[in-house]
């Protein structure tokens, strides 16, 4: 047995609020074709939906997204040295 | 204290394999539709497929504070005559208390000894008249501490003999 290697992908949203205070949301799985028009879109949904973990303060706009790709290599641990 | 509220996705992936998202920090004043809608436009960007929508509230309880089991007893029998007067406190906390007559301006001069716990009025401060029978409340306040909460409590005096307190 080798070891074995896994791609993952997340799409990664950094919300900011009205207090200046930013936080990531992680989704699993994106579609290889988001565009940035997408995520706008997500803007008018998320107000009043979500707040700060700070202060509870208001959504404010999506200030980045992007796709990160993790590839995760699994050791055969029964593999004999 | 405080309350979070998190909307948990169930979403289906190409694999027919479910999992969980949790949303945190959903406003109190969220409109479930509001909710759903966002959901269901975030799971759009994926390729799963949503299944459900649950909200969960939580309320946070690690630096909640204990009360710090105030009570207050008269030292002094109602109808006081112009002897000194005093109440004793007793509470878990190392705060100080404060006294404050409901009668501002009126009655006043409390002294609290910290050796013993209790609020004094000597009667020999000269206390204006009042008149009477009066019924004389007096809110005890412990401030915040870095082990207890802040707690008051109020206790009530008959007072029938307030001529004797003449200055």
């Amino acid at each position: 047995m080798a070891d074995k290697m896994k791609q993952s992908y997340a799409l990664k949203l950094v919300a900011g609020f009205t207090d200046g205070d930013e936080r990531t949301i992680s989704i699993d799985n994106p579609r290889s074709d988001i565009t940035a028009a997408d995520i706008r879109a997500l803007d008018s949904l998320a107000r009043d939906v979500i707040i700060g973990d700070k202060y509870g303060a208001p959504f404010q706009t999506f200030k980045d997204a992007g796709i990160q790709e993790t590839t995760t290599v699994y050791l055969d641990l029964e593999e004999t040295p | 204290m405080a309350t979070k509220i998190s909307a948990v996705l169930t979403v289906t992936d190409t694999n027919q394999k479910t999992a969980s998202k949790s949303l945190t920090d959903i406003s109190p004043t969220a409109d479930k539709g509001r909710i759903v809608n966002l959901a269901r436009a975030l799971v759009a960007l994926t390729t799963g497929t949503l299944d459900g929508v649950e909200l969960v509230t939580k309320e946070d309880i690690t630096n909640e504070k204990p009360a710090p089991n105030l009570t207050v007893t008269p030292n002094t029998a109602n109808g006081l005559s112009g002897d000194a007067m005093s109440f004793q406190l007793a509470f878990d906390s190392d705060a100080t208390p404060t006294a404050s007559p409901i009668l501002k301006g009126q009655y006043g001069g409390f002294t609290y000894n910290a050796a013993n716990k209790t609020f004094n009025v000597a009667a020999t401060q000269g206390l204006p008249y009042i008149e009477h029978p009066t019924t004389i409340t007096v809110t005890i306040s412990l401030p915040e501490t870095s082990q207890y909460k802040a707690a008051t409590a109020t206790i009530e005096w008959q007072n029938m003999q307030a001529d004797l307190f003449n200055s």
